[in-house]
């Protein structure tokens, strides 16, 4: 049995005014867990999100943190509850690093924004905690993107809340910063036991990285759990829109459904991958539906069972253009 | 490094600076008055000549408090603005602000003449000016806030700006155009903009507007800084941004709108002092920025005064022109020369 | 018929042309009369800091004296119209003077008008108003097509009057303003005289007036410098201090007054604009203060601005503005009137400044502030 969800709702209406955007929203959020919210453009994730952090509340339907009605917190004591990282620009580049993230203590502190030893010894930690400690004397416009996110996460931080809504922090990313940021907020998630949200459209990363996954579609408004299960019950495909992709449940790739079979590869396993993605984008073939790897040695040399034919080439490009010449459709 | 320390000595260089332009202006114009005997004036009583004691104590005196009040009033206006739209290139002149206080200055001498108030001339006439211009200047920032709020393309805003400026300047030519070749030579005299013009009164009427208009953003000094990261941060640190906007267009109206009507518009003390104020510091911190740029904004108007006044000669240029003269090309070498990003 | 050209000649040293007789001027500088049988020969002529052109008018007593003249491009006027139209206030009391104040049928904004005379005739409403903006209806003055307009070359006048030849209308320009000398801007009338076919009348007016003026003259260069009063003259406009410049036609006056003027040394022909500082150091002890805009009285100047009170003749009440005389609709006579009385405004300096040498005089312009 899992504790108590920080934050929760059930049948959620959301809109701006009188536009509905989407409605019958159930969800809860644990702490020490990282979810992931995931869905196409324009179904609502971020009216969602606004309604979360309180600046657009729901028109039906109430969101529980942590046992009481988010209506009823006020502007000062929800910033202590949950802090945000947005896609935002940041413009003031002249800052330094440790002074954005002291503005995560500004709901701790008076009107002057006096920081107090605790506020400092916040601040430390945060910087330790999210390994920016070596810039905290840069200015902003001299970060590279992924050292500003880990700022951005930083300076939320600070904030000390229990629950922290993440925005797309990777889109712009590189591959290998992507994969930091990600595996930054599981440790806090699991070292500090927060709640963390993470909007994202990287499936590979969400699959990877995610306690739980909330995917909006535009059929069914809000569906949970955690990708392993709706991975294997196929709700995972909701995030694709019509029959024209499909989700690969052995890998988690997103491929495109094709109405033909694509020969079978039998061999090691690397190979087996590769030689398969290989193949794919030789299409369209018509191949046997059995090709089997007889040996292979490195440097590359394989020997394959084509149907009823064995041939050996001394590289993948050799072995592709075999394919192409003597395997084209209609001849 | 150690900032305090450094943002510290820096404060010190600049009221010693502002100290001697100080000296200097309350020392020169058609007459000059040794600095020398300046100095001693406190301690040995009035000077010998009359007419130096007149021109000290009337008219630099009061001329050179206002300067500092303007100064203060327009820099800190500026950084407000620019702030609050993210901004670099707000500020009250650009903007139309301006533009708009004197629309209500002129809507008040015309219903003023109508109804046979002396508004335009007079020592006593300080509030109705001051009130007339305030609502002018909230009414043009109310107008910018209601179609350029979340514009944050600089080029953007300030076309609307100027836009509203336009409209606020026909408005005055329409009011020009009905009013008598008196009020009419009053007007163009008062668009050039003047700093001598403030007796003690209204120096003393001014600063309890400056005083007024600055206690907003005294108080609300910290959600200043959250809003460095735009609204939806400072919302989720929880910033009352509404408030927040109150605060900017009631303060910015009330220090922009006194001060115009008093020494008419002056330009790009707004636009230009907050930049300078930010090399200078290389902070964003607004608990630092606040008093960096009321403290070089002093020192701008009272050296632009200083120069209007050229020295020796028995006439004046008018205060825009000289701010214009200078602050213009700080803001064209900004525009060209700087990537904003890097010095906001 | 008129033939309307104005030639548009920039030589400015232009000799008399052929048959032409000057009659010499005494004091004006801005324009020359030629004399030919019954014809007479305006020419309106630049000043040396006024990079103007040079007009000319050929005035007939009527249409058949231009016969057997060639036009040589000049505008023709026949003085014999019934219908004219003037635009500054300063050329009414030219018509007033040389009774031709019938011929007036419109002029722009007639509440600026106080002449008596002429405010009879627009009571009666038989003078058309051309309107209170800055620059006068130009379609209804085509609309009226009068036998010529006077304009002033003051401001955009130059325009208005390019605008009103296309429009067919005979344009005569008056560079009356331009006059430093007050003689030679009440020799003005002479102008006025000849266009309206009255040149002997305005002879005879003229010579009036400047015996008048230089037997004042003569009276006040007795008076040794010693006892000539120190003067000030102008008011703010916020911290700008206007005051009428050395070379200018109130600066003559008070000298001519038997006064010193404070800014003689400023040259000058208009207005200056003086900064409060120099004002103060020159002024501050100046005996007297004449021309102070038109303040009613000493409380409201006081009100308007309290560094009127710096002032030595402020204090000792010696403030006096030229509001005496005012017309029917609140109008200052000294502005429409003075110019070409100047005689009368000298008497009233005189008066002034040395009280004991014009006993018997009556203000007509000036008047002394009080409380």
């Amino acid at each position: 049995m899992r504790q108590r969800p920080i934050l929760s709702a059930q049948h959620l209406t959301l809109g701006y005014g009188s536009h509905l955007v989407t409605e019958n929203l159930s969800f809860e959020l644990f702490e020490g867990e990282i979810t992931c919210l995931m869905g196409p453009n324009g179904v609502g994730k971020s009216t969602l999100i606004k309604a979360l952090i309180g600046s657009n509340p729901p028109i039906k339907g109430d969101i529980i943190l942590n046992g009481k009605n988010l209506n009823h917190f006020s502007r000062g004591s929800l910033s202590r509850q949950l802090s945000v990282v947005l896609t935002d620009r940041i413009i003031s580049g002249n800052m330094r690093v440790k002074d954005l993230v002291a503005l995560g203590r500004l709901p701790f502190t008076g009107w002057w924004g006096h920081l107090r030893t605790n506020d400092r010894m916040v601040i430390e930690n945060v910087l330790q905690a999210t390994h920016i400690e070596y810039i905290k004397e840069s200015k902003i416009s001299e970060l590279s993107d992924g050292q500003l996110q880990k700022v951005m996460i930083a300076r939320a931080l600070a904030q000390d809340g229990k629950i922290m809504i993440l925005d797309e922090p990777t889109a712009h990313l590189d591959l290998i910063n992507r994969f930091e940021i990600m595996y930054l907020l599981r440790k806090l998630a699991k070292e500090s036991n927060k709640a963390i949200l993470v909007v994202t459209h990287d499936l590979e990363i969400a699959l990877e990285t995610a306690d739980q996954l909330w995917i909006m579609s535009c059929e069914t408004p809000l569906t949970c759990g955690s990708p392993e299960e709706l991975m294997i019950s196929g709700e995972i495909n909701q995030l694709i829109p019509g029959k024209k992709w499909g989700i690969n449940s052995n890998t988690g790739k997103i491929e495109l459904n094709l109405p033909f079979q694509y020969p079978e590869v039998i061999g090691p396993d690397i190979l087996k991958i590769w030689i398969q993605s290989a193949i794919k984008k030789l299409h369209p073939l018509s191949l046997p539906p059995h090709l089997i790897i007889k040996a292979a040695q490195k440097p590359f040399s394989i020997e394959v069972q084509i149907g009823s034919i064995n041939q050996a080439f001394s590289s993948l490009s050799e072995f592709t253009a075999y394919l192409k010449n003597n395997f084209k459709k209609n001849s | 490094m150690n900032n305090p320390a450094k943002h510290t000595f820096y404060f010190l260089i600049g009221i010693g600076t502002c100290l001697i332009i100080w000296l200097f202006n309350l020392g020169t114009g058609s007459v000059i008055i040794p600095v020398s005997d300046l100095v001693k004036r406190p301690f040995e009583g009035p000077f010998p000549r009359e007419a130096w004691e007149i021109i000290l104590m009337e008219y630099r005196l009061p001329k050179s408090i206002t300067a500092m009040l303007a100064g203060i009033g327009l820099s800190i206006s500026g950084l407000q603005m620019q702030t609050f739209f993210r901004n670099p290139l707000a500020g009250p002149y650009v903007l139309g602000i301006s533009s708009g206080a004197g629309l209500g200055v002129g809507i008040l001498s015309m219903a003023g003449t109508a109804l046979g108030w002396q508004t335009m001339v007079g020592y006593g006439a300080g509030w109705p000016i001051i009130l007339a211009a305030s609502i002018g200047s909230i009414l043009v920032l109310l107008l910018i806030g209601l179609t350029a709020w979340r514009v944050r393309d600089s080029m953007t805003l300030l076309i609307l700006g100027l836009m509203f400026g336009s409209i606020a300047s026909a408005g005055l030519h329409i009011l020009a155009y009905f009013s008598e070749a008196e009020q009419l030579k009053m007007f163009m005299i008062w668009s050039m903009g003047s700093l001598g013009d403030t007796g003690w009164d209204q120096v003393k009427v001014l600063a309890v507007a400056i005083l007024v208009g600055l206690i907003p953003v005294i108080l609300w000094i910290k959600p200043f800084n959250a809003m460095l990261l735009g609204e939806n941060y400072a919302q989720s640190l929880g910033v009352n941004t509404t408030h927040l906007k109150w605060v900017m267009i009631i303060s910015t109206g009330i220090l922009t709108g006194s001060i115009t009507a008093f020494c008419g518009p002056i330009a790009f003390i707004g636009i230009a002092i907050p930049h300078i104020a930010r090399m200078a510091f290389k902070t964003s911190d607004h608990k630092i920025l606040f008093p960096a740029v009321a403290l070089i904004g002093t020192i701008g108007v009272l050296f632009c005064d200083s120069l209007s006044q050229l020295p020796g000669s028995y006439q004046t240029l008018p205060i825009n022109a000289v701010t214009t003269l200078i602050g213009a090309p700080v803001v064209i070498w900004l525009i060209i020369k700087r990537d904003f990003s890097k010095e906001f | 018929m008129i033939i309307s050209m104005v030639s548009c000649n920039s030589n400015k040293t232009q000799k008399i042309p052929e048959g032409f007789r000057e009659i010499p001027l005494e004091f004006g500088q801005g324009f020359k009369i030629y004399e030919k049988e019954k014809l007479f020969l305006l020419e309106i002529r630049p000043f040396p800091a006024n990079d103007q052109k040079v007009f000319h008018y050929l005035v007939g007593a009527s249409q058949g004296d231009f016969k057997g003249e060639s036009s040589r491009g000049y505008t023709q006027i026949t003085a014999d119209g019934d219908a004219i139209v003037l635009s500054e206030t300063t050329q009414i009391p030219h018509l007033v003077l040389l009774d031709a104040a019938d011929k007036l049928v419109a002029f722009p904004n007639l509440d600026l008008i106080s002449s008596e005379v002429v405010r009879e005739k627009i009571n009666q409403g038989s003078i058309e108003d051309l309107g209170s903006g800055p620059s006068l209806n130009f379609e209804k003055a085509v609309d009226l097509s009068p036998d010529w307009v006077m304009v002033s070359s003051f401001g955009d006048g130059l325009k208005k009057a390019d605008q009103l030849e296309k429009g067919g209308i005979p344009v005569v320009i008056n560079n009356e303003f331009l006059e430093s000398h007050p003689l030679g801007r009440a020799e003005w009338i002479k102008f006025t005289g000849v266009l309206l076919g009255k040149y002997a009348m305005a002879d005879s007016v003229f010579k009036i007036i400047r015996d008048n003026y230089l037997l004042t003259k003569k009276v006040s260069q007795a008076i040794s410098k010693e006892k000539r009063p120190t003067v000030l003259s102008g008011n703010f406009y916020r911290d700008i201090w206007y005051a009428p410049g050395g070379n200018s036609w109130m600066s003559q006056l008070i000298l001519d007054a038997g006064g010193l003027y404070v800014f003689q040394n400023l040259p000058g022909r208009g207005s200056l604009e003086l900064n409060y500082e120099y004002v103060l150091d020159r002024a501050k002890d100046a005996d007297l203060w004449i021309g102070a805009s038109d303040y009613k009285d000493l409380t409201s100047m006081d009100h308007s601005d309290r560094r009127y009170r710096d002032f030595k003749a402020f204090k000792d009440k010696q403030v006096y503005t030229y509001t005496l005389g005012r017309g029917e609709k609140g109008g200052i006579l000294y502005f429409e009137e003075g110019y070409l009385r100047p005689d009368w405004v000298v008497m009233d300096l005189l008066k002034i400044m040395h009280p004991s040498l014009a006993k018997d005089h009556q203000f007509h312009y000036f008047t002394p502030l009080y409380e």
